[in-house]
C-alpha cells in the first residue's frame, strides 16, 4: 500500500491514543490501589486526594464528585474508571474505542495484534457482565494491554500506518503526563514541611509509577525523591518512554517520516517547538513558581498538535 | 545434541507434544449416525462411511466425547478472538455474531469436483453473456428466449446502463453459485449470485480453523489449498483494469462497518493488500475517481464494490444514498474506472430470470447444461400463480428479490397462521414470486455438542471471471443447525463447514 487513505489514519491515530489511554488508566488505577493499601491508615486525606486526581488528569464531565472517604473514592474510582460505560475515558469506553477503530482499519492490522486487542474486549466485556472481581479484572486487563502493545511492537510493519499509531500513542502519552505533573506536582511541592516524609515519599512514587517511570528514575537520580526532581524526570528525561520529552522527540521523528514533499508542516513546526522548549528552556520551566501553568500551557499546545494533524491529514 | 539457540538459564524445551498431548488410543466412544430423509454425504444407510470419509470419520470417532469437546471449544475461543463475525440486522441493531462452524469436513472427490467445475464455469459463461446481451443488442430477448417485458421490468436490471460494455465484456467477475443436492447425490443449481456474493472470507477462515484445531484429520487426505483465492481474485481485478493502466490502483468498497459483511471485505482488503475504502473516502473530478489520502488525492483505477447498485452512486441510483459516490457510473461508463462486479450485473441472478437458464446456456453456447436446476413455478403467469396459490403448504415460496431467507415461505414446515400470512402477501402482487418444490436436501454428519448427527447442508463455490474463468477448489458449505430444518442461511441461524476438494481421487 502506498499513500494511506485519510480516515484509516485517523482510525489508526485514535486507536493508538485509546490503546495508550488505557494503558495509562489500568496502571494508575493499579498504582492507586497499593497506595490505598499503604497509605491509608497514615493519611488518608492523601489517599483521597490520589483517587481525586483521576479527575484531573482524565476530566470526564461526568465524574465530578467530590469525596472524603477513602473507601467512597476507591470504589467510585475503580468503577467509573474501570468499567464506567458512561465515562468516556474509562479503560471499557477507551478499549470498545480502540476495538471499533482497529474493526474499521483491520487490513492495517496483523493477526496478532487484532486478536489481542479483541481478546482485552472480552475480559472487560466479561466484567460487565459481573463474572470478574474489578481488582482481578483490572490484572487481566492490564496484562492483556500489555499484550496488545508486544504484539504491535513485534508484528506490525514500520510504514505510514505505524507512524500515525504511534503518533496517536505519544501524544496521548504526553498529554496525560502533562496532566498528572500539573495536578500532584504543586500540591506536593505546597506540602508543609513537617509532612510525614514516608507517605509524601509513597505518594511521589505513586506518581512516578502512574507515569511507568520508577525503575528508570531509581537508574538514573537515585534514591533521592522531591517533587521537583520527579517533575524534571518525567518532563525533560529524554530516555525513560514516559517523559514529555521523549514523547516530543517521537512525535517529532514520526513527522518527519510523513511529512509531504519535504515541507515543514504546520504540526511539525508546532511538536518542533515544543520540542525545543523542552530542551533549551529546562531551567527556566523548572524554575518558576507556576509549574501548574507550565504544565498546562504544553498541554493546550498538545490539543494544539492534534488539531493540526486533524486539519491536515484526516480532512483532506 | 543440545540445542545451541536454547537460554541456558531457562533450561527446558518445551515441546508441540507437551503444549497439545497426543491423544491415547482410540476409542469408539462417538456414534454417526446417517440421514433418514434425503441424501447422507457422508453416510450410508447402515451408518457406515462413504469411501472418501472413511478416514476423516475413523480419526473423529477415535477421539473421546471430552477431547472433542476440548477441540471445540478451542475452536469457539479462536472464532471468538479472531472476531470471525458477521452483523446481524434488526433487532439488537449492529450485534456482532460467531458464525457457527462446525469442524466435520464436507468431502468431494476430485472427479465429482471436475465435472462440477465445469458446469459451474459453464453457466457463469452463459450468464455473463446473457448481461452482456440484456444491456446490448438483446438478442436473447427479441429471440423470445426470456420475455422482454420480464427481463426488463427486473428492479436490478438498470435501463441507465443500456448501450455500457464493460472492459472485455464481462459484468460479473465474481460469482457465487448455490447448490444442493437432491435425493439421488446429483448437484443442482439452487440460485445464482451475480451481485456481491459473499462468504469467500469464512472458506478461507474454516481451513485455517479447521487445521489449527484438527489437524490430524488431514493426514490421509490431498486437500487442493484454498488459500490462494486472495491473489485470484486480484488477478482478475487487475485484468478487468481500465485499458492503458499498467499498474492499476485496486480498492475494495464497502458500504461500512455496519454492513452484515463488513469483516469479509476487511479481510479480502487485507488479504489483497489494498485499501478497504468507504463511499465518503472517494471523490470523482472529470470522470476520474479518486480516494482521499494522507498525501492528497489517488487515483483509483478498479473498486471491487460490496455496495448494491441501489446506492453505488447517488447520482443515477437512489438520491438519498450516503454509501455511495457522486458521479461513479458516469466515470465507469467513461471507462476510467472498472466496477467490479458491473452495475446492472443483478438482473442476471433475479429468481424469475433462473427458471430460463437452461435456455438461456443453449441459446449463448449451443449446449446443454451440465448442471442441473430446481422445478421453478413463476408467479408471474397466471396459471402457475394460481397453482402455486392452491399449493402453498406443499411449496417453497420465495420473493423474486429477496435474499438471505427473507420473504420466504416454506410451506411443509410452516404454520397455518403463517401461510395464511403469507397468502395475503402473495395475493397482493404475486408476480413478485416464484415457487419451486422442497427439495429433500442432503445431510452431513455434524457435530451437535454431545453428538454427531445429520444437517442439511447447501454449497457455495466462488467463481471468477478474468483472462479466464477459474472455480476455487472448494466453497462456502451451509449447514441448518436446527434438526429437521432446511434453513441454512447465516442470518437465520445457520453455521458453515470446510469444504474439501481432493486433488486425487484417492479413497483413503
Amino acid at each position: 500500500m502506498s499513500a494511506m487513505l485519510s480516515r484509516s489514519a485517523e482510525n489508526i491515530y485514535w486507536m493508538g491514543r485509546y490503546l495508550e489511554r488505557a494503558a495509562n488508566l489500568c496502571r494508575s488505577l493499579f498504582v492507586a490501589e497499593q497506595l490505598t493499601v499503604e497509605i491509608r491508615g497514615l493519611a488518608p486525606e492523601q489517599a483521597v486526594d490520589f483517587w481525586s486526581g483521576f479527575q484531573h488528569v482524565f476530566p470526564d464531565s461526568t465524574t465530578t464528585e467530590a469525596f472524603t472517604d477513602v473507601d467512597e473514592a476507591r470504589m467510585f474510582g475503580l468503577h467509573s474508571y474501570l468499567l464506567g460505560t458512561n465515562n468516556t475515558l474509562s479503560v471499557v469506553s477507551s478499549i470498545h474505542n480502540a476495538r471499533e477503530n482497529a474493526r474499521v482499519i483491520r487490513e492495517y492490522l496483523t493477526r496478532e495484534v487484532f486478536e489481542q486487542i479483541n481478546e482485552c474486549w472480552l475480559h472487560l466485556d466479561a466484567g460487565l457482565r459481573g463474572e470478574e472481581r474489578p481488582d482481578t479484572l483490572l490484572g487481566q486487563v492490564q496484562e492483556a494491554v500489555f499484550g496488545i502493545g508486544g504484539a504491535t511492537s513485534r508484528t506490525l510493519i514500520r510504514d505510514e500506518a505505524w507512524t500515525f499509531l504511534d503518533l496517536g500513542v505519544m501524544l496521548e502519552r504526553v498529554y496525560r503526563v502533562l496532566l498528572l505533573l500539573r495536578h500532584h506536582i504543586p500540591l506536593l511541592i505546597r506540602t508543609p514541611s513537617d509532612v510525614d516524609i514516608p507517605v509524601h515519599h509513597a505518594v511521589l512514587r505513586a506518581v512516578l509509577r502512574s507515569a511507568g517511570s520508577l525503575e528508570n528514575y531509581r537508574r538514573v537520580q537515585g534514591v533521592e525523591l522531591t517533587p521537583q526532581s520527579v517533575a524534571g524526570f518525567l518532563m525533560f528525561n529524554t530516555q525513560t518512554p514516559h517523559s514529555v520529552a521523549f514523547g516530543a522527540a517521537h512525535m517529532q521523528t514520526d513527522l518527519l517520516e510523513i511529512e509531504r514533499d519535504g515541507v515543514l508542516t504546520e504540526s511539525a513546526r508546532l511538536v518542533g517547538r515544543m520540542v525545543s522548549q523542552i530542551r533549551y528552556e529546562e531551567q527556566e520551566l523548572l524554575g518558576r513558581h507556576d509549574f501548574a501553568a507550565v504544565c498546562g500551557g504544553l498541554a493546550t499546545e498538545v490539543a494544539h498538535i492534534h488539531e493540526s494533524l486533524t486539519r491536515l491529514y484526516f480532512t483532506v | 545434541m543440545a540445542d545451541r539457540f536454547l537460554n541456558p538459564i531457562c533450561g527446558t524445551d518445551v515441546g508441540i507434544a507437551d503444549i497439545c498431548p497426543p491423544v491415547g488410543l482410540p476409542v469408539m466412544t462417538l456414534a454417526w449416525k446417517a440421514a433418514e430423509k434425503g441424501y447422507d454425504e457422508a453416510l450410508v444407510e447402515n451408518d457406515a462411511a462413504r469411501g472418501l470419509y472413511r478416514s476423516a470419520i475413523d480419526t473423529l470417532g477415535g477421539l473421546d466425547d471430552d477431547e472433542v469437546r476440548r477441540r471445540e471449544r478451542l475452536q469457539q475461543v479462536s472464532l471468538v478472538n479472531q472476531g470471525i463475525t458477521f452483523t446481524v440486522y434488526g433487532g439488537e441493531e449492529g450485534a456482532e455474531r460467531i458464525f457457527p462452524f462446525d469442524f466435520v469436513p464436507r468431502i468431494i472427490g476430485s472427479d465429482e469436483w471436475a465435472s462440477l467445475e465445469a458446469g459451474l464455469i459453464q453457466r457463469v459463461t452463459a450468464l455473463n453473456l446473457f448481461l452482456e446481451d440484456v444491456y446490448g443488442d438483446q438478442r436473447c430477448l427479441r429471440a423470445g428466449v426470456v420475455p422482454f417485458d420480464l427481463a426488463l421490468s427486473r428492479s436490478d436490471f438498470r435501463r441507465e446502463l443500456v448501450g455500457t460494455r464493460p472492459r472485455h465484456g464481462i459484468f460479473t467477475h465474481i460469482a457465487g453459485i448455490d447448490l444442493l443436492r437432491d435425493e439421488q447425490g446429483g448437484f443442482l443449481v439452487l440460485e445464482d449470485n451475480c451481485r456481491c456474493p459473499s462468504g469467500v472470507s469464512y472458506v478461507l477462515e474454516n481451513r485455517n480453523l479447521l487445521s489449527r484445531v484438527f489437524p490430524e484429520i488431514f493426514a490421509k487426505y490431498g486437500v487442493r489449498p484454498v488459500d490462494l483465492y486472495p491473489q485470484m481474485l486480484l488477478d482478475v481485478l487487475k485484468f478487468a483494469a481500465p485499458r492503458g493502466r499498467e499498474r492499476p490502483s485496486v480498492a475494495v468498497l464497502t458500504p461500512g462497518l455496519s454492513n452484515s459483511a463488513y469483516f469479509e471485505h476487511s479481510f479480502l482488503a487485507r488479504e489483497m493488500g489494498v485499501p478497504l475504502v468507504e463511499g465518503r473516502d472517494l471523490i470523482v473530478e472529470n470522470d476520474q475517481v479518486s480516494m482521499r489520502t494522507t498525501r492528497g488525492r489517488q487515483r483509483v483505477d478498479v473498486l471491487y464494490r460490496r455496495v448494491d447498485d441501489e446506492f453505488i452512486d447517488p447520482v443515477v441510483f437512489n438520491s438519498t444514498s450516503l454509501l455511495g459516490v457522486p458521479g461513479l457510473i458516469h466515470a465507469w461508463r467513461a471507462g476510467n474506472v472498472t466496477i467490479a462486479n458491473a452495475p446492472g450485473a443483478g438482473v442476471a441472478d433475479d429468481k424469475s430470470i433462473y427458471p430460463y437458464m437452461p435456455d438461456i446456456v443453449k441459446f449463448f453456447l449451443d449446449e446443454d447444461p451440465l448442471l442441473g436446476q430446481v422445478h421453478t413455478w413463476i408467479g408471474r403467469r397466471p396459471d402457475e400463480a394460481k397453482y402455486i396459490r392452491e399449493h402453498l403448504s406443499e411449496l417453497v415460496v420465495k420473493l423474486t428479490d429477496g435474499a438471505g431467507g427473507y420473504g420466504m415461505l416454506v410451506g411443509p414446515s410452516a404454520t397455518r397462521e403463517e401461510i395464511a400470512r403469507f397468502a395475503e402477501a402473495f395475493d397482493a402482487d404475486p408476480g413478485a414470486y416464484i415457487a419451486q418444490p422442497l427439495v429433500e436436501f442432503s445431510s452431513h454428519p455434524t457435530w451437535m455438542g454431545d453428538e454427531f448427527a445429520p444437517r442439511r447442508v447447501d454449497m457455495r463455490p466462488f467463481v471468477l471471471y478474468g483472462e479466464s474463468i477459474r472455480v476455487l477448489p472448494g466453497g462456502l458449505t451451509r449447514v441448518a443447525m436446527e434438526e429437521g430444518s432446511y434453513v441454512v442461511n447465516s442470518s437465520q441461524g445457520g453455521g458453515s463447514k470446510d469444504t474439501w476438494v481432493l486433488a486425487e481421487e484417492l479413497v483413503p
